[in-house]
């Protein structure tokens, strides 16, 4: 990278992120990192895609990068939490990249498999429907059928969640 | 004779019904009552959009439990972490339930902490004695307790390992350690893409593989699909042949305790156990 371009990200660089992410929850510790690499050492996913790197990731938001938001590099952890328990610091990376995830939403960026996966549960409570096919077949078996959920009770749960906004389209990145 | 409130998930009515019908043949034969409610997403796949949004699915699951005054029992490692987070974080946060209530109340429910979230292994490994073993099953089997009943340690965990372990020693399979037998199935990546997926599951197999086990148990539908459908396409994709048949834990234990493979739903398995275990039987 040359200087003039690394000058540039500098002058990107937003100082409140750490504070921000401090504030959510699982963000708490993100100050704590000293950068060993433990993390990104432990995880299964690093180990077949040199692309997601958390350790990487949490330097980003330390340094107050805003590009960690804008990636889809956070979502790809497999959330297996083995990082959490190695890490010397107890910084909790699963958490931190959760808090990152989270901070994404409020500003309105989320991948769409991730936003199919939650129109789904916003609707029907669940993450697939179960048909009438489906309660056949475990009927079949000699299984109790599903009851569907009840869809007006998840709506009003989730009334007024940072979750109805990001599933209604309404925390759309302007 | 105990009892407890069966929370289902997402997957397992989707797509591993053998867990559930297997589950229930096991706990019917240990006199475990399983009763059902009407429960929505445990909250495992809101917690990266919105953490608040996911404990609320939570709470408003184990307030079913708490209302029927039972304790709340799941098959799955995601919804058995999922739940037993929540759970641990509103018992020990007052400010926490207060908010989560807030939003319960609406809905007519209230989180009081009066529950308890297990894993259907914990169960089963309680009250399973050596007598109600009706037939050996000599097998080489590897253990894959998967990420979630262990970790996060700072909230779950029952000694699903060691649990797991004696589990099919008592059947009379010998278990088989192999590398990284402690790692994610590499499931939860299907969402972004399947060879992300395939690619975790072939390293687990193959670990499995170099150290001769001829069957694999799991005690997650997460991980079951992994080591078992996903194991099929990386055979397909990679042309190798891993040989490992893939099976709940309730499905190995069912057969030891002389139910029958259609009992158990072992039909339904990609990587077609039956054979394997009728030669087994001892």
């Amino acid at each position: 990278m040359s200087m003039e371009k690394l000058e540039l990200r500098y002058r990107q660089v937003d100082s409140s992120l750490v504070k921000k992410l401090k504030q959510m929850p699982g963000g708490e510790a993100v100050g704590r990192c000293y950068q060993c690499g433990t993390c990104t050492a432990s995880c299964v996913v690093n180990a077949i895609l040199d692309d997601f790197n958390p350790r990487r990731v949490i330097r980003m938001a330390v340094l107050g990068m805003r590009e960690v938001l804008e990636s889809v590099e956070p979502w790809y952890c497999a959330v297996c939490y083995m990082c959490t328990e190695r890490c010397p610091r107890d910084v909790k990376p699963v958490s931190v990249l959760m808090a990152v995830k989270n901070l994404s939403c409020i500003e309105g960026r989320v991948p769409q498999a991730f936003r199919n996966i939650n129109e789904n549960i916003a609707r029907i409570g669940r993450l697939f429907e179960i048909d009438d096919f489906t309660n056949f077949m475990r009927e079949d078996m000699g299984l109790p059928p599903i009851e569907p959920s009840d869809t007006e009770e998840v709506a009003k749960l989730i009334a007024g969640t940072e979750f109805e906004r990001v599933v209604k389209g309404e925390a759309e990145n302007e | 004779m105990s009892e407890y409130l069966y929370f289902p998930g997402c997957n397992i009515p989707y797509r591993e019904n053998q867990y559930e019908l297997s589950a229930r043949a096991v706990a019917k034969k240990l006199g475990v009552e399983l009763r059902g409610a009407n429960f929505i997403c445990c909250g495992l796949n809101i917690e990266p959009i919105d953490e608040f949004a996911s404990l609320l699915f939570s709470a408003r699951n184990i307030a079913l439990a708490e209302e029927q005054e039972l304790p709340l029992v799941a098959l799955c490692n995601g919804c058995y972490k999922t739940l037993r987070v929540a759970d641990r974080k509103l018992k020990k946060d007052e400010r926490l339930r207060a908010r989560v209530n807030e939003k319960l109340a609406e809905i007519g429910r209230e989180y009081r902490g009066r529950s308890e979230v297990y894993h259907f292994l914990d169960v089963v490994s309680s009250e399973l004695k050596p007598e109600h073993i009706v037939r050996k099953v000599e097998l080489r089997v590897a253990p894959f307790t998967g990420c979630h009943s262990t970790r996060p340690s700072e909230y779950v965990g029952f000694g699903a390992e060691e649990k797991l372990r004696e589990l099919i020693r008592l059947c009379g399979a010998k278990v088989v350690r192999y590398t990284d037998m402690d790692k994610c199935c590499g499931a939860p990546l299907l969402a972004l893409g399947e060879e992300l997926g395939v690619s975790i599951a072939r390293q687990r197999l193959l670990s499995m593989k170099a150290r001769g086990a001829e069957a694999a148990v799991t005690m997650c539908p997460f991980c079951q699909v992994s080591l078992d459908t996903l194991q099929v396409k990386a055979e397909q994709e990679f042309g190798e042949r891993y040989g490992i048949a893939s099976m709940y834990i309730t499905q190995l234990i069912g057969i030891a305790l002389g139910l029958k493979p259609e009992e158990l739903g072992l039909g339904e398995n990609k990587t077609k156990p039956e054979a394997l275990l009728k030669g087994a039987l001892r």
